[in-house]
């Protein structure tokens, strides 16, 4: 069974560029352009095996959507990863603080992307 | 300090008008003098005269001396003239500086829109054109998969060049407009700091009086704020023009490396179909007749196999026809014989008959006569007998060798079939070999190959994400310029009441603000190996 | 002076790489099939493989796939001579998509061999 990866941005490039990235590796892919977006999928009962979001987004940010996602039920030990333009210590801090699993800096490409994502979900 | 050496100046123009005229005055005296001398007849003294010309001399230049300082007098203002001559000229310098921020923000606009046209026109469409590629790059990639068809990638091979030609162009637009947009902006930032320049000169040749000097009056501004201002006005500018830089040159290098990630993908693509076709020539040819060859053996060894199925029942009708003849013969046999006993038994009978004959004499002779009848029987008999004897042997003779040559023959010809067979199988075996060998490796190959097709367009994907970071780079100027803007905007607006240390202030935190969330944005292509730097990826 | 691996199954021309290239002062380890081969280099850590391409248990292009899977820029050289309707020109064109860094057609030179090797290995 293919695992489902959950891809939060507002930027089309950075769909496009992931999504199908994660399928040629044999993922299955699920898109929202930002954090309200993605929780009113995930409420309406997607349940992805990792999420990946972006932090600068319009509507409501990455850091306010890894809240919320965290407290859904069933999404406690999700692994949640960012990927943003953002390296600052202090972000990194507020998003460890929201429950992010991990942090990604712009640009991550190809091998190193899906290398990533095998660190994070077991069984990939 | 400019207000009196600009007085001092002044100054000394009027002394040297008072020693003029007072000289001037005394040369016409001293003609007039000359003059009324011979006409008048004056009698004095030379000294006299001397003296009475060095008095006129003295009192011209003391009463000059004295209008001298009333002038003096009125060039020095009072403090409050001072004052309103320092705010004209403020004044003067604020609608400048206006006039200057009304340009500035209409060429910013300008240049805003066409980043804006740039981003949405040519970004998306070099989007559009890597998302195509990407599905160029699945259908080789399935046309390459098992079963595979030769027509598939025929199709598929040339569409996926023409989509990273097309890739290609679009990636040249881009890098030529956003070229464009970087130069004008350039060209602006240079342009107005050459006009900052002339405004600051301008600002200095006006001759402003210094805060110091006027501080006991509370002027409304200070000299020293306007010069802030077209100082941190000049910092933004350059804190922007780096991060153009960045712009710049990430955009010529993400786009160099999209078209080097193409290329591998182009030349990875064909060098696949290549070998594919190849392949073909060079094996497909002789497999194909050895195909062909198998089918005939497989004929032949169908139809031995058959023979061979039927030897058994042949062999079973033989052997009857033999077994059926050898009991006719067997019964034949057993005539003769008896036939054979018959006559020897005759024989002896009609021995004994003559020569009883000879004894009975001519009563015998009727006797004799029956004699030699039973004889001559007796002999025909066994000549008979011998007739079916030979008749039998021949008979016997003739079946078995019969049936022995056309059982032995049918034996040979599928013997000698055999062999033949033999060579067919292993023929047929070889070509089974061979084509398995030949696919296995062909489709070893291919998935390798795929892999490697997989891995390439997954890094030009990978590279155009650079458009976002490139994209929020530019967000980031346009919003600093927009705040930056306003608040000169303000300024020009404010500058007859208040103090602008507020909207310096603000000026300033723009500047560090954007300075310092830049430096946090450190993932240019340029970006120096930094000890400090954090890792690009960080798990928790 | 290289560690060289020649995997081969004709015993001929293993005797005949062995002469060429012990003349040329490099230690040769011999291997008859796939199998052994990737055992040898396990065992021995070769500095270079040559190998031939059809061999029973296990063929070069599995041997070269195995391999090159896990040390990607492991120097091979393939050798082939081809077989019945497999060409020699399919089985080299073959292993040279897989990575092979050289490929020599049966029957071959001590000089062909040898400026093959000289390119591929460093000095």
């Amino acid at each position: 069974m293919a695992k489902i990866i959950f891809l939060v941005d507002d930027s089309a490039t950075m769909l496009m560029s992931v999504k199908n990235t994660l399928e040629i590796a044999g993922f299955k892919v699920e898109t929202a352009e930002d954090g309200v977006k993605a929780m009113a999928k995930l409420t309406a009962g997607l349940k992805p095996d990792l999420i990946i979001t972006d932090i600068n987004m319009p509507n409501m940010g990455g850091i306010e959507f890894i809240k919320k996602a965290r407290a859904l039920p069933g999404f406690r030990f999700l692994p949640i990863l960012t990927l943003t333009t953002e390296s600052q210590q202090g972000r990194r801090d507020e998003g460890k603080q929201a429950g992010a699993t991990g942090w990604l800096v712009k640009p991550v490409g190809g091998a190193d992307l899906v290398k990533v994502i095998k660190q994070v979900l077991p069984g990939a | 300090m400019a207000v009196q050496s600009k007085n001092n100046a002044e100054f000394k123009k009027a002394v040297w008008r008072t020693f003029l005229i007072s000289t001037v005055f005394v040369l016409v005296l001293v003609a007039l003098s000359v003059v009324f001398h011979s006409t008048l007849d004056f009698r004095l003294g030379r000294y006299e005269e001397a003296l009475f010309l060095g008095l006129v001399w003295l009192f011209f230049g003391v009463s000059q001396w004295r209008l001298l300082t009333v002038v003096k007098q009125t060039v020095t203002l009072t403090p409050e003239e001072q004052v309103d001559i320092h705010n004209a000229k403020l004044r003067y310098i604020f609608n400048r500086i206006s006039a200057y921020v009304q340009d500035h923000l209409l060429i910013d606009n300008k240049v805003s829109m066409d980043l804006d046209i740039t981003r949405d026109t040519y970004a998306i469409a070099l989007l559009t054109s890597v998302e195509s590629l990407n599905g160029q790059t699945a259908s080789l990639m399935s046309a390459l998969n098992p079963p595979y068809h030769h027509d598939d990638i025929d199709h598929a091979r040339p569409l996926l060049e023409d989509q990273i030609t097309q890739t290609a162009q679009a990636i040249t637009q881009y890098l030529t407009l956003s070229a464009h947009i970087e130069r004008s902006l350039q060209d602006r930032i240079t342009q107005f700091a050459s006009a900052l320049n002339d405004l600051k000169n301008e600002l200095n040749s006006l001759n402003v009086t210094s805060a110091d000097a006027l501080h006991e009056h509370n002027p409304p501004h200070n000299i020293n704020d306007i010069e802030e201002v077209v100082y941190l006005h000049l910092s933004i500018d350059n804190a922007i023009d780096e991060q153009l830089q960045v712009i710049a040159y990430d955009t010529k290098q993400s786009a160099l490396l999209l078209l080097t990630l193409m290329r591998h993908l182009s030349d990875d693509a064909e060098s696949i179909v290549k070998y594919i076709s190849n392949a073909n020539e060079k094996n497909i040819s002789k497999m194909e007749s050895d195909m062909q060859d198998s089918v005939k053996f497989i004929v032949s060894i169908e139809k031995f196999i058959q023979n061979i199925q039927e030897i058994p029942d042949k062999l079973r009708e033989d052997i009857g026809a033999i077994q059926s003849a050898s009991s006719v013969i067997d019964s034949l046999a057993h005539l003769v014989d008896s036939i054979k006993e018959i006559s020897f038994q005759t024989d002896i009978l009609a021995v004994n008959a003559a020569i009883q004959a000879a004894h009975a004499g001519e009563a015998g002779l009727g006797f004799k006569i029956v004699a030699d009848e039973v004889r001559k029987l007796a002999v025909n008999s066994n000549n008979a007998a011998e007739m079916i004897e030979s008749g039998l042997e021949k008979a016997r003779h003739t079946i078995q060798d019969g049936l022995k040559f056309k059982f032995l023959d049918e034996i040979m010809l599928q013997m000698n079939g055999a062999s033949q067979v033999m060579i067919y199988v292993q023929k047929l075996q070889d070509s089974q070999e061979d084509m398995q060998q030949y696919y296995k490796t062909l489709f070893a190959v291919i998935n390798q190959n795929n892999t490697k097709l997989a891995h390439d367009i997954s890094e030009v994907l990978g590279s155009i994400q650079y458009e976002d970071v490139i994209r929020q780079r530019v967000e980031r100027i346009q919003e600093v310029m927009v705040m930056r803007n306003n608040l000169l905007r303000q300024l020009s607006t404010q500058l007859s009441q208040g103090s602008s240390d507020d909207l310096i202030m603000q000026l300033n935190s723009t500047l560090t603000d954007y300075v310092s969330r830049e430096s946090h944005h450190n993932n240019s292509l340029q970006a120096k190996d930094n000890d400090d730097a954090l890792p690009k990826f960080e798990l928790f | 002076m290289a560690k060289i691996l020649v995997i081969d199954d004709e015993e001929q021309l293993r005797d005949l790489i062995k002469k060429m290239l012990t003349r040329d002062g490099h230690q040769i380890l011999m291997a008859q099939d796939g199998e052994e081969g990737v055992r040898a280099f396990h065992q021995f850590n070769p500095d270079l493989i040559i190998t031939d391409i059809i061999m029973p248990n296990k063929d070069g292009i599995e041997v070269i796939m195995e391999l090159l899977k896990s040390y990607p820029e492991f120097p091979i050289i393939a050798i082939s001579g081809g077989r019945r309707a497999i060409t020699a020109g399919f089985n080299l064109d073959s292993a040279e998509m897989l990575g092979v860094k050289g490929i020599l057609q049966k029957p071959f030179t001590h000089q062909q061999l040898k400026d093959i090797i000289q390119k591929i290995l460093p000095v």
